[in-house]
């Protein structure tokens, strides 16, 4: 393989040539393991500051000068060597495997060496990036990096959560992107009900050369407000200072299956407390495989329905078929000392798994990268752009998850059957799902452009003066269409819902654009005194953000197949939004480094920022880091030829966020979307006063961080560990309060409170056998997060998070409490008996109904979302040109709250509904009340009333505790077996390289026995801290996949 | 020095950026922060249009929904369960029905704060006839949540600067509060009235067409309302206030309803419009069986006739005519018993429910009935019976129905007994009207009364007419699955999470009090 690392900074700042003496040497660089030439390694001849790089075959040609043997070759990423110089030589340089000495871009766009740093980053190149050709980065990023914690709902084009660090922000966990040097636009586009996916997901994986993740404050204090929440640093592929024309095709196809769906009881059947043919829960009789009618009661006597009254296997896994997903790119590189331009395409074509094509995501990318070196000017641009286009069902995991335990989702697929068409689907409480496909989605279309444009100046050799501006323009439109369902007269249907009023249907579209523009100037210099070598840099920053939106939807269609907002009886609501913000910064940073093994950054940054409040809208932070090798620092360990690398590193650093748009002033809105009055009604329309209070003194969000690191790497680098503790403090959390009501306002943008994470994030690599043929290499992460809330606001103990809206769903609410980790589920408590002198201390109270009543003071505190620790597993097994590679992780603890859960409870689909076999029971251990009295409890829950009492919380308050699950799970995320074809057979095919691979993704998920409802990682709450509460079961199931890519390169 | 020259020049140029910057700071490159998608104030006449509409989304939605209940006009049906909690007295501190979290957080945060922002607009702009409106909806919705919920934020309430505001007694703050704005109100009756003349309300009030001679009658009537909940303590504020006269007689309500998604009577929004099904809410036998007793025609334009019956009665003279066969009801409660393959739905009557259904702050018969309870209390019964039977007549024509027959049959005016006549009357005309003021009323009178351990009729699995031995028609009965024990009431809603949680005065004030639906307010029987 050619090294086509990109060292265009390196060769710029060495001597090239210089020709005054006698021997001419000349000879090739190789790598050790895989036999092939390096192209741009440096070869200097030792003790002059004489040398060249090697070229694209990886041969150099040096002149001697008298008295001098030497050569040193050194090659990022790999280990140096030095060797006597002799005419036709060969030099097989060893890989570093830790890649200590990697080169890593750091903030705004710098590159560093990696072992020069003082905080934790996590870097990762691109053939890791793309094992399993998943289509989104950040899918692949899962189970590799520790601390970084990402949820991904599994379909492809939809949105991944990713928190870095835990929870630190009420308002925003989201990470920052950056692409080459500049941020894009993360926002997700999407509700509870639909997904399209977020600003990152559009990035293609094939495009990427690394990415690496900055945790910690210090890191990315450079970065400013945005950065609080850590960096996501993207590098694209470019063209390499010496790149001969390079073409290379990757593409693959794979396969989609669903990945987990809820476990079903198979004891009892269709009803609700007994036989009911029109019921959608399965709270009917035990059953038996008698032959029974079921269905319609308005059909035709020769098309009546009969079945066996039997449990159906694999019901809704059965109405899911196998998607496909084709992937394609195509990349062409060039590049020499002056100029270098790649150029790429990539396309994602998925069918996901529903049936009529119900679920689809394309996407295609353009992307144009180039460099031109003219003189002391250096231009670098990329451009991107990207068109997507999917289509999404509304609802319809929901709707499957309303079948009976005995009724065959997948013989109704013909909805015009006059069987299972609308007007005779079995149940009046659901839609037949092969309907509902068909007839209510949502659909996105968008285009976007972005991309940046950087020209730098050589003032002086070490001084110089970069201007980069960015741009992230987005256009996209997505709007739901629902048909209009007209009942036929006297239909089974028409029937059971009481009327032939239709089902009115339901059209929006909406137009959004949303920009940003980032642009920096920055002044870098360095200079060596003696064995201190400083870098300087200053630099200027501004950042504008803007959005607008406007579309409309009408909510009753008047006729039906037409989806137009002028099709109503009555009218249709046009909404207009719009928002604009802008950030200027100031940074400097200031970086030492003593004799290679000792170093000090210092940086600093003033943000002005248009949310705060206008004249108190400035604010300063920065960050201290140091590291030291201890392996160069100390003389005794500098000796033991195992040792490659031991670092420790401290860092201290401080972020400030600042506020979302328009907290500081007060406005009036119509009265609409309020219950089910919207004004104007007869004429007369009305203002609110928005609710929430304005905060004139706003200040801005800071966080604080200090970590603590220590890095080895042993015996050749074939062991090698990363050790990371870190705490993270943020106060002054811009947050909305909640105000309790009789203030007159509900919330308030304010300043509170003071949250903590502390935690240790570890990565250990070995690889056990390393021989010519054969190479086996195991690594693992390991995560642990405490958090904490350390204070919330005037003395207050609690916070309810909202979600999605709400303050609690079905009860269950999500709330921060002093002393207790972040975020955790609450719910109301049982009454019990609370009277020492009573012999029934501590007994349940019961209704008049026998089940548990709730308490109306107390509450239970069930525990946080947030896992005990994070595992992540990766393995990688070579045998000469064949390759097996393995990525799995375990997430060990948390909770979650499951719709999911509810719905089945409520149904009677539920395995724990079937708890005592339904059979009636007294609560054990209770009391009621008998004039004012307790008595012990003797009321029968008849076996009748399980439906209630095992299933619907409004009679059994307990049953809530059942939609709060653990969020433990084990998934083996990537498979890949990949054969690399040999050179002979390459070159006889005029490639030069060729390789297929078999991979697979997610391809299976362990959780705790208890919790067969969903993917601990689905939620469609959003990526932010509303998705940690859990889901909502309106979303798409998660996936596995599993397939074939081919990689040519020509 | 050439590096010295050259960082020189690159400082100059960063210094040169940095004023950039301050001059666009100077410029309000930074000052985008005003939002500009709505306007930074409203006048008097949009707040009080808020006010009126935040007031009757609640009263027309989750209060008509409660009051439809827990009045057992209606009953959850035994298809479905989108009611079963309200019906079954499962209420927890964030329940919307009853509306325990929308009626707390309407009332206060949007309904009274817009009144509070157009009562300073209309005072400093000498507009009366909008300031009397906002004053008077500010002693309403008072007096709505301190009957709903007892002791409440008044003092201190709607100033963000009081973090927790403090609770305050029901009887002897909140109370005399209320009498004092109706007093404000009345006060300045006169300078409504020529403000009105220049600058006419008109239509946009929706509820009493702008008139302001109205508005203050509505005022004394609502004076009334409160005198009531204490008559003795009250006696002689109540004989002067009859004395004076002028007190509403008529409905305060709101009518203006169009046949459009979300601009119709907010229950018939949500539970016809737009639910997925229009099976929830049917005829409770409590009330139907009692109105069939009374062959009384009003049961037409409160349920619909069965299904069944519809096919062979076609229009209201037909139903009324046989009110025995076109209605049909279930037992009070949310069970599904009787099941629907015994009682399929379409033997079982829906609740009527109209797009343009009026939702009221107060009726014509309740004013009445008011007027007639206080003649009563005072011994005054030939004032008392002249309105008692003003009310029926006024209760009928609010369909255009003829009471006079009623007046001197199955209601007639027990002069021995009034308030049971008046308790009686005022259940039945809140029925297809206010129904949350009927369930407060009957807390307020303890009529109907509450029968424990007994249905309404013999037979309860399956749809039998004929009463259950021992009880007396028109009482209410224990829901089929309550989680209250036998012959419990809800007697008020819950103080909410929203305020229990972010009040600490109201955390210590549950800490001390309980947070007991059961408990009696103080003027509770």
């Amino acid at each position: 393989m050619k090294k086509r690392l990109t060292l265009f900074m390196a060769s710029i700042l060495l001597f090239v040539g210089g020709a005054f003496a006698q021997t001419q040497v000349s000879g090739t660089v190789f790598s050790e393991e895989d036999q092939q030439p390096i192209i741009g390694a440096t070869v200097r001849i030792d003790g002059i500051k004489v040398g060249m790089l090697t070229d694209a075959n990886g041969r150099f040609s040096l002149t001697m000068p008298q008295g001098r043997t030497k050569l040193k070759i050194s090659y990022v990423g790999y280990e140096s060597v030095t060797v006597t110089a002799k005419d036709g030589m060969k030099v097989y340089l060893r890989q570093d495997a830790a890649l200590l000495d990697e080169v890593v871009v750091t903030a705004m766009g710098m590159n560093r060496q990696q072992k020069t740093l003082g905080y934790a980053n996590s870097t990762l190149k691109s053939d890791e990036l793309t094992v399993s050709k998943s289509g989104n980065l950040m899918d692949a990023l899962q189970g590799k990096v520790a601390g970084v914690n990402i949820a991904s709902s599994g379909s492809a084009g939809m949105s991944q959560k990713v928190l870095i660090r835990g929870i630190s922000s009420v308002s925003s966990n989201n990470p920052l992107y950056i692409v080459d040097g500049s941020p894009i636009t993360n926002e997700r586009v999407g509700t509870i009900h639909f997904d399209f996916g977020n600003g990152a997901g559009d990035i293609n994986p094939e495009d990427i050369e690394s990415v690496t993740v900055l945790k910690g404050a210090s890191a990315t204090a450079l970065y400013g407000s945005r950065a609080a929440n850590g960096v996501v640093m993207i590098t694209t592929k470019k063209a390499a200072a010496n790149n001969k024309a390079e073409l290379t095709y990757d593409g693959s196809l794979t396969l989609t299956q669903n990945l987990r769906v809820p476990m079903s009881q198979n004891i009892f059947g269709q009803g609700w407390g007994s036989w009911d043919n029109a019921e959608n829960g399965s709270w009917g009789p035990r059953l038996d495989g008698r032959m029974h009618w079921w269905g319609s009661t308005e059909l035709p006597d020769d098309v009546k329905l009969e079945k066996p009254y039997s449990f159906v296997e694999n019901n809704i896994r059965n109405f899911y078929k196998t998607g496909t997903e084709w992937n394609h790119n195509v990349a062409l590189r060039y590049g020499n000392e002056k100029v270098g331009i790649s150029a790429s395409y990539g396309n994602v074509s998925s069918n996901g798994i529903l049936p009529n094509d119900g679920d689809t995501y394309y996407r295609n990318t353009f992307a144009l990268r180039g460099y031109a070196n003219i003189d002391k000017f250096h231009l670098d641009m990329s451009i991107n752009y990207v068109h997507k286009d999917e289509h999404r069902p509304v609802d319809i995991y929901s709707e499957l998850l309303q079948g009976v335990t005995d009724v065959d989702f997948s013989q109704m697929e013909d909805y015009n059957d006059i069987r299972y068409n609308p007007d005779n689907y079995f149940t009046w409480y659901a839609y037949n799902p092969y309907w509902m496909v068909d007839n209510n989605f949502s659909e996105y279309s968008g285009d976007r452009v972005y991309g940046r444009i950087e020209l730098s100046y050589d003032i002086l050799k070490n001084l110089k003066v970069l201007g980069r501006i960015g741009g992230d323009f987005d256009n996209y439109k997505y709007g739901t269409k629902q048909a209009r369902l007209d009942w036929s007269e006297g239909s089974y249907q028409a029937e059971g819902n009481g009327t032939t009023n239709p089902e009115p249907g339901y059209y929006s579209n909406y137009g959004n654009n949303r920009s940003q523009i980032d642009a920096s100037i920055l002044l870098m210099g360095s200079q060596s005194f003696g064995k201190l070598k400083a870098d300087l840099t200053l630099g200027w920053n501004m950042n504008q953000r803007s959005y607008w939106q406007t579309g409309a939807y009408n909510e009753a269609l008047d006729i039906s197949g037409w989806y137009a907002f002028k099709n109503t009886a009555s009218y249709s609501v046009a909404q207009e939004t719009q928002n604009k913000r802008r950030l200027i910064g100031l940074l400097g940073q200031l970086e030492l480094n003593w004799d290679d093994w000792a170093f000090l950054n210092l940086s600093a940054r003033n943000d002005f920022s248009s949310t705060l409040p206008a004249g108190n809208n400035s604010y300063f932070y920065g960050g201290v880091n140091a590291s030291v090798l201890l392996n160069q620092a100390i003389p005794a360990l500098k000796e033991i030829k195992d040792i490659n690398l031991l670092k420790v590193r401290a860092a201290i650093g401080q972020t400030g966020n600042d506020a979302n748009v328009y907290m500081t002033s007060s406005y009036y809105v119509p009265w609409t979307d309020y219950g089910y009055t919207y004004l104007p009604i007869g004429g007369v329309s009305a203002l609110t006063e928005y609710n929430r209070l304005p905060n004139t003194d706003l200040k801005p969000e800071i966080t604080t961080e200090y970590e603590l690191g220590l890095s080895g790497a042993f015996f050749g680098n074939r062991l090698s560990f990363d050790f990371g503790y870190y705490n993270r403090q943020t106060k002054n959390q811009i947050i909305s309060a909640t105000l309790a009501p009789e203030l007159g306002y509900t919330s308030n943008t304010r300043n509170v409170g003071k949250l903590e994470n502390k935690g240790i994030e570890a990565a250990v690599n070995f690889t056990p056998i390393r021989t010519k043929d054969w190479d086996w290499s195991v690594g693992a992460t390991f995560t642990k997060n405490w958090s904490k809330v350390k204070e919330l606001w005037d003395g207050l103990t609690e916070y309810t998070i909202g979600v999605g809206g709400y303050a609690s769903i079905r009860g269950v609410s999500y709330v921060l409490k002093v002393d207790e980790p972040i975020g955790i589920f609450k719910l109301p408590a049982r009454a019990t008996v609370n009277d020492e002198n009573s012999p029934y201390n501590g007994y349940t109270i019961v209704s008049n109904n026998g089940w548990p009543n709730t308490d109306n003071v107390k509450y239970d505190y069930l525990g946080t979302s947030q896992p005990d620790f994070v595992m992540g597993f990766n393995t990688n097994l070579k045998y000469k040109n064949l390759s097996l590679s393995a990525t799995g992780d375990w997430h060990k603890g948390g909770l979650m709250y499951t719709e999911t859960s509810y719905i089945t409870h409520f149904n009677g689909n539920s395995t724990e509904t079937v708890t005592n076999e339904r059979d009636a029971y007294v609560y054990p251990h209770s009391v009621k009340i008998v004039g004012g009295e307790y008595v012990e409890n003797n009321i029968p829950i008849n076996a009748y009333y399980m439906c209630y009492g095992q299933g619907n919380y409004s009679y059994n308050p307990d049953v809530r505790r059942e939609f709060v699950v653990s969020r433990s799970y084990f998934k083996l995320r990537e498979l890949a077996l990949t054969y690399d074809f040999p050179k002979s057979i390459c070159t006889k095919l005029y490639m030069q390289k060729l390789s297929l691979s078999l991979i697979g993704h997610n391809l299976f998920l362990i959780t705790p026995k208890s919790q067969n409802y969903v993917d601990p990682e689905t939620s469609n709450l959003g990526n932010d801290i509303d998705s940690e509460f859990g889901e909502m079961n309106y979303g798409t199931i998660s996936t596995r996949s599993y397939g074939v890519n081919l990689k040519v390169v020509f | 020095m050439k590096i010295v020259k050259n960082i020189g020049t690159a400082m100059l140029c960063m210094a040169l950026a940095m004023t950039t910057l301050t001059s666009c700071k100077d410029s309000g490159f930074l000052d985008i922060n005003d939002n500009p998608n709505y306007p930074a104030s409203a006048s008097a006449k949009y707040l009080v249009a808020a006010a009126e509409a935040s007031t009757v989304s609640i009263l027309g939605y989750q209060a008509a929904i409660t009051g439809n209940m827990w009045c057992q006009y209606t009953t959850q049906g035994n298809s479905t369960n989108q009611y079963n909690s309200v019906c079954s007295y499962s209420i927890t501190t964030a329940d919307n029905y009853p509306p325990v979290r929308m009626m707390w957080e309407y009332y206060y945060s949007h309904s009274l704060e817009d009144l509070k922002l157009a009562l300073a607009d209309a005072e400093a702009n000498n507009q009366w006839n909008w300031w009397l409106m906002a004053k008077v909806l500010t002693a309403y919705d008072y007096m709505m949540l301190t009957d709903s919920y007892g002791d409440i934020p008044f003092t201190e309430a709607l100033n963000a600067t009081i973090a927790n505001p403090k609770f305050d007694d029901s009887k002897t703050v909140v109370y005399p509060g209320i009498i004092a704005l109706l007093d404000e109100a009345i006060a300045k009756g006169d300078d409504a009235i020529a403000a009105n003349a220049t600058s006419p309300v008109s239509n946009y009030d929706c509820y009493l067409g702008g008139d302001m001679k109205k508005w203050v009658a509505f005022a004394k009537s609502l004076k009334l309302k409160a005198y009531l909940k204490d008559y003795s303590a009250n006696a002689s504020q109540i004989a002067s206030l009859l004395a004076e006269g002028g007190l509403l007689e008529e409905d305060c309500a709101w009518t203006v309803w169009e046949d459009a998604t979300n601009k119709s009577n907010p229950l018939y929004e949500m539970n016809i419009r737009q639910l997925n099904t229009t099976e929830n809410m049917r005829a409770c036998q409590t009330f139907l069986d009692y109105m069939l007793m009374n062959n009384d025609p009003r049961i037409v334009y409160i349920y619909e006739p069965t299904a069944q019956a519809k096919a062979k009665f076609t229009t209201e003279e037909d139903w009324i005519a046989n009110l025995n066969e076109c209605y049909e009801g279930l037992p009070y409660g949310a069970e599904k018993t009787p099941d629907t393959k015994v009682a399929p739905l379409t033997t079982t009557s829906r609740f009527r429910q109209r797009y343009n259904d009026p939702v009221y702050l107060m009726n014509e018969a309740e004013c009445e009935l008011m007027i007639a309870e206080a003649y009563a209390r005072a011994g005054n019964v030939s004032k008392a019976k002249e309105y008692y039977d003003k009310a029926i007549i006024a209760g009928f024509n609010r369909w255009k129905l003829d009471g006079t027959a009623f007046v001197d049959g199955v209601y007639k005016f027990d002069e021995a007994n009034m308030l049971k006549s008046i308790g009686m009357q005022y259940w039945i005309t809140y029925a297809g009207a206010n129904v949350y003021d009927g369930w407060l009323t009957r807390n307020r009178l303890g009529i109907p009364e509450i029968q424990p351990d007994i249905m309404v009729r013999e037979v309860n699995d399956k749809l039998e007419r004929g009463f259950a031995e021992g009880y007396v028609p028109g009482s209410l009965v224990d829901a089929t699955a309550s989680s209250l024990n036998a012959g419990q009431y809800p007697m008020r809603l819950l103080y909410p999470q929203g305020s229990t949680l972010y009040n600490q005065k109201a955390e210590e004030y549950i800490m001390t009090n309980g947070n007991d639906m059961l408990k009696k307010l103080w003027w509770q029987k």
